[in-house]
């Protein structure tokens, strides 16, 4: 949906949990939290309960899909995983990050 | 997620709960093992865990949020738009609920009249398969005239068209309960059925039974539901009680359902035909009209295939039976004319078109305003497009804001619907069966929803596209379009107010032209009644009885003259008749035939109707039984047959013989017309015989008086217990039901046209309003330029009366095309009345400069230095 290209900490937000889930395979949303922490060396410090706001938006966006499954320790876990609109989605988001940092660099190498 | 789920998600509320809180447990309780893993104390990993987490319940209640409510969130939020965006502007959206509310309102009242007279199917089986079956005379024109049984029975046995056919006969009697002597007695209209007709109506008794078309079974009775509430208190000991109807003693043996009214709600109780006073005689009496044919229809055949074949039929009858029926045909209508009638659905289709335009003006008002307030908001409209709001999504907040104020104009409109129905059943014209059963109820409602959503879209659409078009890169967007589009709106609203008035006039006029008509006769301190005797009584004796009540009636003190006449008033059109013969003349031409009425008179009827005798004399004792047969004819008359002759003396014979010997029948006087028809009718041929020389009752008492009915009532109740004396009225009351149906017709319109022109008026005002302030900018610059007040008010004035004068003119191009609608109802005016036109012509263009006319001093009192300071 249009409205999340201009907000960018959600779409940060949705840019991390996409990447990670295309790369990584199914994902409880634990497993997204503990990934992007170790990937970012814990610099972006995620509030663990805003992520679940934003996989169900996503799940109703389409981008995600749901299901439960048993966690490594045998409990009843809720896996998320990238569908082919979220694919095409993170390409979006991906570009527009680009084109974000590419301006953001372009503005500190000017002054 | 699918919209199926997500709706779902609505109402699995409770478990999608607990499927998230499961989900957030497992997220907390995998760190607090990761924690503890890591070496934290229970304690420690706990309250790191739920820092990290942050608001366990916000996080619960934002993830089910994201699911339930994401769907409906922008509609919310377009509705909480609306509101306030209807809120910043209180009196235009007062302004636009109300009449909204007017016009939903009104329209879903005469709805649910439409629907409870017209829409709604008759209480019958497969009611629009019954068809009835009339005679009808080549003689006269008259197409719904009673079948004799003879011919009834030829039809069942000839025709194939039908599954099962029966016949019905009205009629009218003294009805009592023999066993009650307190009990009065009490005139009732009642019907026998001939064959099965219950079953062919396919409806059986509500308690007890009905009867068959078993002869075996002759005296016995159905109520119906009213009736038996009415005189049994509704109590269900009625089965088995015997009544006495028409002199004939019958078994009460069934109850119908109380929506059972067949053929009208007048009748009271039905009886076998078998009962019928000698109907084994009638069996072969061909040329003695009898009933009504009523028949299902067999399953391959059309109303249009058993109309051809009942044609055939009474063509074989006609050949067969040349004297009886040689100008006898049949006619087949479906069961729901009969039971509407003609003039009912005319006229409730007439309004309903009318309270239509009503509405579309309501609609075209509110139209405009949320397309001027678009206008106004194009800047806005423009910036949140450009911050990458979807057109559609501007579009569907514009029609979510003009279905939010139809909603809210539905919901509004819901006391004045069940006010207006009330007020529709107490103002329509008696006779309209099952108007009373109108109410609000689930059909209406839907009817009332519909309506409201269709108009929220109809008035929502134009500014909805209107407003999400491609902006044309100036800030005032697209501002000449929209105002040209608005300009049209007004135009249509004026041009459909135009209709309505134009409407309204013709029949104002004509109502105004039927009420001065003089009717005739006077109508100060006269009164009609009802009287009946028995009708066991023998012709000879009942004739006795009304010589002495007019009598007796005549010697009371006030009562200065009394006459009985068969009829005083005839409903509207009437079959054409002649006479047989006229003394010295060829036999008449048929085609010369036209409305004439036969009457029986007694007493001092023309004295008592204040008819004055023009020439001639007036009856005495002298025309008795034995005298030669006299008659007073009315001027009508005497122009149709003797004119610029003096009619007095010349002979004539009716269809049926007078004197001893079939002998002339002399005219002796001539009185002065009457509106016997009702006063929208001209008077027709009248020719008044007396009762002493006629084999007819004179049941309608006439009685000049200055006292009140009770001493009458009381010397006609000592004359004879079992007389029924009823339906007392004042001639001006009677004439007043006479053109109840015109009353009902030209008040409805009239108050339909000001409702339009009300709202035509408020929406040029509020078009006008938004003009100027529009263009303060553009007048402050004319002022500062030089523009005096006078010609900036001028420019406002134009602009409406322009607008006015166009809507005027299609309006009355309109009306015109239109007319011959109401043609039909139209008394003394022409449809292109020069002095209605002139009026509504005169009337818009007042209400257009009042509305425009606050503007237009608002324009004057521009202040040019703040107008240019606003940029």
């Amino acid at each position: 949906m249009a409205k999340h290209t201009n907000d960018r900490l959600q779409g940060t937000l949705d840019l991390l949990v996409l990447k990670t889930l295309a790369s990584r395979g199914p994902m409880h949303g634990y497993g997204i939290t503990l990934h992007i922490e170790k990937i970012s060396q814990e610099v972006l410090h995620l509030e663990e309960g805003s992520l679940y706001p934003a996989l169900h938006r996503m799940t109703q966006e389409g981008w995600l899909r749901a299901e439960w499954g048993a966690s490594e320790n045998n409990r009843r876990a809720r896996y998320y995983s990238v569908t082919a609109a979220g694919r095409r989605q993170l390409g979006e988001e991906e570009r527009n990050w680009a084109a974000l940092t590419g301006a953001v660099a372009r503005v500190l190498e000017f002054t | 997620m699918s919209w199926l789920d997500r709706c779902l998600n609505l109402f699995r509320g409770r478990k999608l709960n607990s499927e998230i809180e499961e989900e957030l447990r497992f997220h907390e309780e995998a760190r607090i093992a990761d924690n503890l893993a890591a070496g934290m104390t229970p304690d420690e990993a706990r309250r790191d865990a739920a820092r990290r987490f942050g608001g366990h319940t916000a996080a619960l209640e934002r993830s089910r949020d994201a699911d339930i409510v994401m769907w409906m969130e922008t509609i919310i939020q377009d509705v909480r738009y609306a509101w306030r965006s209807l809120r910043r502007t209180p009196v235009v959206t007062a302004v636009a609920l109300g009449s909204l509310a007017l016009a939903i309102g009104a329209n879903t009242a005469l709805f649910s009249v439409v629907n409870a007279v017209l829409l709604r199917s008759l209480p019958y089986r497969d009611a629009n398969r019954l068809a009835v079956i009339w005679s009808t005379s080549t003689l006269n024109g008259s197409n719904s005239i009673n079948t004799s049984v003879p011919n009834f029975e030829d039809w069942k046995a000839r025709s194939h068209s039908f599954a099962e056919l029966a016949a019905y006969r009205e009629s009218d009697g003294p009805f009592f309960r023999p066993g009650n002597q307190a009990d009065e007695p009490e005139w009732i209209d009642y019907a026998w059925a001939e064959d099965d007709l219950f079953h062919v109506l396919g409806r059986g008794a509500a308690i007890g039974r009905v009867f068959t078309g078993d002869s075996r079974e002759a005296q016995v009775a159905v109520l119906s539901h009213g009736f038996w509430k009415r005189r049994f208190a509704g109590s269900p000991d009625v089965i088995g009680q015997t009544i006495s109807v028409g002199g004939i003693d019958f078994q009460v043996i069934g109850v119908m359902p109380e929506d059972f009214a067949f053929p009208s709600k007048d009748i009271r109780l039905w009886v076998p035909a078998a009962a019928y006073p000698h109907f084994d005689q009638r069996r072969a009496q061909r040329d003695a009209g009898f009933g009504v044919g009523v028949g299902r229809l067999s399953d391959r055949a059309t109303i249009e295939s058993a109309r051809a074949e009942m044609n055939v039929i009474a063509r074989q009858l006609a050949l067969q039976y040349p004297k009886e029926d040689g100008e006898r045909g049949a006619n087949l209508v479906p069961l729901a004319t009969l039971i509407h009638g003609e003039t009912v659905p005319y006229m409730l289709v007439l309004l309903f078109a009318a309270v239509g335009f009503v509405l579309l003006i309501a609609c075209a008002n509110v139209a405009n305003l949320l397309l001027a307030r678009g206008a106004a908001r194009s800047g806005e409209v423009a910036l949140r497009i450009a911050l990458g709001a979807g057109r559609w999504r501007v579009a569907r907040q514009m029609l979510t804001e003009s279905l939010f104020l139809s909603a809210a104009a539905g919901a509004l409109s819901f006391p004045l619907v069940a006010w207006g129905i009330r007020a529709l059943i107490v103002l329509a014209p008696p006779g309209i069966d099952r108007l009373d059963e109108a109410h609000l109820d689930f059909q209406v409602l839907a009817f009332s929803v519909g309506l409201s959503f269709v108009t929220g879209v109809a008035f929502g659409l134009a500014p909805a596209i209107r407003i999400s078009k491609p902006a044309s890169g100036r800030r005032h967007t697209g501002g000449t379009q929209s105002q040209t589009m608005r300009r049209a709106l007004i135009v249509a609203e004026f041009a459909l107010a135009v209709v309505l008035l134009t409407g309204a006039g013709l029949l104002l006029r004509s109502f105004a032209a039927v009420q001065a008509v003089d009717p005739g006769f006077a109508r100060d301190h006269i009164f009609t009644a009802t009287l009946r005797f028995r009708n066991t009584l023998p012709r000879v004796d009942r004739a006795g009885l009304y010589r002495e009540a007019i009598r007796r009636v005549g010697m009371l003190p006030g009562v200065s003259a009394v006459g009985g006449i068969n009829n005083i008033f005839y409903a509207g059109e009437r079959g054409n008749f002649g006479l047989r013969a006229v003394e010295g003349r060829l036999a008449e031409d048929r085609d010369r035939w036209s409305p004439m009425a036969w009457n029986t008179v007694s007493g001092d009827y023309f004295q008592a109707m204040g008819l004055p005798l023009l020439r001639g004399r007036l009856f005495t004792d002298r025309d008795n039984p034995n005298a030669p047969p006299a008659v007073i004819i009315n001027e009508t008359m005497a122009r149709r047959y003797w004119p610029g002759e003096d009619p007095i003396g010349k002979g004539i014979k009716g269809f049926d013989a007078r004197g001893h010997n079939d002998e002339w029948v002399r005219v002796i006087g001539v009185v002065k017309d009457m509106h016997s028809r009702g006063l929208d009718y001209a008077p027709m041929a009248q020719i008044y015989e007396p009762q002493a020389q006629s084999l007819d009752e004179t049941e309608d008492m006439v009685v000049r008086s200055q006292t009140s009915v009770a001493p009458i009532r009381d010397a006609i109740r000592n004359l004879d217990k079992t007389a029924v004396w009823s339906d007392v009225f004042t001639l001006d009351d009677k004439l007043r039901e006479l053109t109840a149906p015109r009353r009902f017709q030209t008040l409805l319109l009239s108050l339909f046209a000001l409702l339009a022109l009300a709202l035509a008026g408020v929406g040029i005002f509020g078009m006008m309003h938004y003009s100027v302030a529009q263009r303060t900018q553009e007048i402050g610059i004319r002022m500062a330029l030089g523009a005096r007040p006078q010609s900036v008010v001028g420019m406002v004035v134009q602009e409406a009366v322009v607008l006015a004068a166009i809507g005027l003119g299609i309006g009355l191009a309109a009306s015109f095309g239109l007319s011959r609608f109401i043609r039909s109802l139209l008394f003394g005016v022409s449809a292109s009345d020069p002095w209605t036109l002139a009026g509504v012509a005169f009337v818009l263009t007042a209400v257009a400069l009042l509305a425009c006319s606050i503007p237009a001093r608002r324009a004057a009192r521009v202040d040019p230095v703040l107008a240019l300071r606003r940029e």
